[in-house]
């Protein structure tokens, strides 16, 4: 049950790429017209009121360009509404706002009759005897490629049913189940319907992986079995003496309901919170840095820094393209702004010109930078001091020593790393000062990239 | 709302934060293409996705530590052979260590397979287990666990294997710190984690269970190993490059002739082959005799020494030198040198026969040898009955041929090796009574 007013309200996205909801009044006229009974109710049938739009907008009839209005003013309402959702769901954690995905999927003010419009795509293939049109719109939603590229950017991905039975094996399915509080006869079962759904599903897939997706509106790789798919299950499992025992026909709709059954437990089981384990940090002693490491330390440490950032700056731009030079340009701009000059992230997203700021942190990584520096910085002390002592001579000595060098150096890092955290983290961000982002300020002022 | 929001999220996931997402937009292309040239159909998905594990981590590599060199020539994903019956990517290297990845689910928390062959065969353990998730649908991966091989056993040691070969360890036991296994391929010297030695004599144990293999081998029909063998025969399988090959080749072969080459190649992998290269230089005596071949003296003494020879060897020096003229005379180009070594042995199946092997080196060809063999009844007054010659090398069943008794008449096969080929003689009679020899050699000491 619905609401009246989603078949006459259109939303859009005005010239400002804002979402703009307006009352259609032909539309209003005609919905209150053909469905009297209806307009004045709080909630309508929408399977009943759909079925007759659908019949209308499919047939020669008079009343089809008017129920293609109706139609396509209650798709752009479902696409808000879905886009709201997302947003309630996701924003905080995921920077994942409504704004970012409402041009995306809805049409603009010009291009409503466009092949190109996801609204033209869903009323194209929308089939009101197959499922009802909300559901249906928020299917082709999820499998827009723009939708699915902007959520894969903030972190979020969709995992379907047919992508877990696909990815499952018979042996990881029998674990699953007998973990379960399972009868033998109700695993054989599943096993079995497993089985022939693998059979049947599994070897017509190759020709998927192929070519590129149909359409940017389909770009499923897995999608949800075929009639003909599902037919040839079922005729397996009818003929099985084990699944049907009294030889009882199994319907094509028995079979997609059961596997969807099956997928959701193989979810469940699969997607429950990893507990985190709790390291146990008693065992990192307090000792400082070997004398013999106090010396060379920042030498080392500046020449870490140089390989690290280098590699970064190299691995962006590998590609050659112009693109990649401008972005691996903007990747020291970016690095130099924020461990220079104590810019905040979110003002050097706005300043570089990036679309929001997790995508500068996918560029920066800080984390990963910090991590890596303070391995390359092991690396090199430990050729450094090798060379001091002539450990390297030794292979058992090395080996303590790599591991005394590792566990102190590690600490000394760590604090770093910390506390460039901290630094990054205060909201009004003071010059960083810690040994770190000098180390990598210097760099930067001196590479001939970022001074050109 | 409510409702509506939970519906359209509840197959929406999280990816964890802490893992680094790796593109793989780009590796999709020619990870499809390895997978399609193997020629199992029920594998391609399976190599499909170690390709992409593979790729996954070389990119990881490669934007994280370029300095570190990643050897994949060797790596089983690449040699059908391996991929097809082992799910893991191993025989590969990182610097000095030894790598095996472990490709899984990129977004649930599901148990990881480890294939017990890359644990419990030395041939193919690692020093670090690294567990790769790989979604192809959404053209990402990460590395999401690893495990050294010291720890690795350890957790072992509480586990059973299950039936499918695989040991099964949830994803918490492994270590997600995955940069760890950066700063040690970076900063540690391989010695530091041991691993097993490979046994000498790996055919002892195929030996044992020889019998069974050529029994069983031929029944796979397409199906994994572990639903036909026992883990000791399957051991021998997979620690057997040859018997891989074997398995791999029969996925789309004719069963009758890969089964007849099976009951070769098995008797290759097993005895203890005579190597001829030997016969040239003084040891003749000692080998020849203990394998029952009796040696025929050179056609450059026969001159110097005809006198001493006695009568009955005198008829196989005579036999022996129509046959080889009668076959040099049919095959101009076949130029058997004097230097030759001549042998013969007489068997009996069924009926008295004689089997004749003259080799010699090839000096345009460094490395190079010939074995040519010939097969007659021993005397001309047996009945008419039928006879097959067949040789093999550890590929193929390289010829097969059909003597049928009668005028004094004969068989021969030649072939031509270096000192990688190991040649196998069969005579099996028309009642299916088989006699084989052990397999010829040729190696210069």
């Amino acid at each position: 049950m619905g609401i009246a007013s989603k078949y006459w309200k259109l939303a859009r996205i005005d010239s400002f790429s804002r979402c703009k909801s307006e009352v259609l009044e032909a539309a209003k006229n005609f919905f209150d017209e053909q469905f009297p009974e209806q307009a004045h109710q709080k909630e309508v049938s929408d399977r009943n009121i759909q079925c007759q739009l659908m019949q209308w907008y499919q047939s020669s009839d008079p009343r089809g360009e008017m129920a293609e209005k109706c139609l396509r003013c209650f798709i752009s309402n479902v696409l808000k509404e879905s886009c709201i959702a997302l947003e309630q769901k996701f924003g905080e954690r995921h920077y994942l706002y409504s704004a970012q995905l409402l041009p995306l999927v809805l049409d603009t003010a010009h291009n409503n009759q466009d092949s190109e419009s996801l609204t033209t795509h869903i009323l194209s293939t929308f089939n009101p005897n197959k499922s009802n049109l909300s559901t249906w719109v928020t299917i082709i939603f999820k499998s827009c490629s723009a939708v699915k590229q902007s959520l894969k950017e903030h972190g979020i991905v969709q995992l379907t049913d047919w992508t877990i039975l696909r990815y499952t094996t018979h042996t990881r399915l029998k674990r699953v189940l007998s973990s379960l509080q399972l009868t033998s006869t109700e695993i054989a079962k599943a096993v079995k319907l497993f089985d022939s759904f693998h059979k049947v599903y599994c070897t017509q897939l190759s020709k998927h992986r192929k070519a590129k997706p149909d359409s940017k509106f389909n770009t499923t790789k897995y999608p949800q079995p075929t009639r003909e798919q599902l037919n040839q299950i079922a005729e397996i499992l009818s003929g099985d003496i084990d699944y049907s025992p009294l030889r009882k026909i199994i319907s094509p709709e028995e079979v997609l309901e059961e596997l969807q059954k099956l997928a959701y437990i193989l979810r469940e089981t699969w997607t429950q919170p990893q507990q985190v384990v709790e390291k146990n940090n008693d065992e990192k002693k307090t000792s400082k840095l070997p004398d013999f490491c106090i010396e060379p330390f920042n030498n080392c440490l500046h020449e870490s820094v140089k390989q690290v950032v280098q590699t970064r700056f190299d691995y962006i731009q590998r590609k050659g393209t112009v693109k990649g030079k401008e972005q691996a340009k903007r990747y020291l701009q970016a690095l130099h702004l924020f461990h220079c000059n104590g810019v905040g992230l979110k003002n050097i997203a706005a300043q570089l010109g990036f679309t929001d700021q997790p995508h500068l942190s996918r560029l920066l990584k800080l984390k990963i930078l910090r991590k890596d520096i303070g391995r390359n910085l092991i690396s090199n002390l430990k050729k450094y001091v090798a060379e001091l002592s002539g450990y390297s001579q030794n292979p058992d000595k090395l080996v303590e020593l790599d591991t005394r060098i590792q566990s102190l150096f590690g600490e000394e890092i760590d604090e770093l790393i910390k506390d460039a955290e901290k630094e990054a983290k205060n909201g009004y961000r003071l010059v960083m000062n810690s040994k770190l982002a000098r180390s990598i300020c210097q760099f930067i002022n001196k590479c001939p990239h970022f001074n050109n | 709302m409510d409702n509506f929001i939970s519906d359209l999220t509840n197959d929406l996931f999280e990816v964890d934060n802490n893992l680094e997402i790796i593109n793989l937009e780009e590796q999709l292309q020619p990870a499809f293409l390895i997978s399609e040239k193997s020629n199992n159909p029920l594998i391609k998905w399976q190599v499909y996705f170690q390709c992409l594990a593979l790729f996954a981590f070389e990119e990881w590599l490669q934007e994280r530590e370029p300095r570190l060199t990643l050897d994949k020539e060797n790596s089983s994903t690449l040699q059908y052979q391996y991929a097809n019956l082992i799910d893991a990517v191993f025989n590969l290297k990182v610097g000095n260590f030894k790598v095996c990845l472990i490709p899984c689910m990129l977004l649930t928390n599901e148990e990881v397979a480890i294939p017990r062959a890359v644990i419990d065969l030395p041939e193919y353990t690692a020093h670090f287990y690294v567990v790769i998730g790989v979604d192809e649908e959404l053209e990402i991966a990460a590395v999401k666990g690893l495990l050294r091989y010291d720890q690795l056993i350890n957790i072992k040691a509480e586990l059973e294997p299950e039936a499918d070969w695989n040991y099964y360890i949830p994803l918490l036991q492994f270590n997600q710190e995955v940069d760890e296994l950066l700063l040690y391929l970076q900063c540690l010297a391989p010695t530091a984690i041991l691993l097993p030695e490979i046994p000498v004599s790996r055919r002892d144990i195929l030996r044992k269970v020889q019998t069974s293999l050529l029994n069983l081998l031929p029944q796979l029909n397409n199906r994994p190993l572990w639903e036909v063998l026992t883990w000791e025969q399957g051991k021998a399988v997979l620690t057997t490059p040859l018997l891989l090959n074997w398995v791999y080749q029969s996925i789309n072969q004719n069963a009758a002739t890969l089964t007849k080459h099976l009951s070769d190649l098995l008797e290759i992998l097993s005895q203890q082959a005579v190597n001829v290269g030997l016969w040239f230089v003084n040891q003749i005596d000692d080998t020849v005799q203990t394998l029952s071949w009796q040696l025929i003296p050179a056609a450059s003494e026969l001159r110097s020494t005809s006198s001493m020879i006695q009568s009955d060897t005198s008829n196989y020096i005579e036999e022996l030198e129509i046959i080889l003229r009668d076959i040099q005379f049919q095959e101009q180009q076949l130029d058997i040198p004097l230097t030759a070594i001549r042998v013969y042995q007489d068997i009996r199946l069924n009926q008295l026969l004689r089997l004749y092997a003259v080799i010699w080196s090839l000096p345009e060809a460094e490395n190079g040898w010939n074995l040519l063999l010939i097969l007659k009844a021993s005397n001309d007054n047996q009945s008419a009955s039928s006879f097959r010659l067949r040789v093999s090398d550890q590929i193929e069943v390289l010829d097969e041929q059909e003597l049928i008794i009668s005028n004094n008449n004969y068989i021969y096969t030649q072939v031509e090796g270096d000192e990688s080929d190991k040649f196998i003689a069969t005579v099996i009679s028309g009642t299916g009574e088989t006699q084989t020899f052990p397999p010829f050699e040729f190696i210069r000491e």
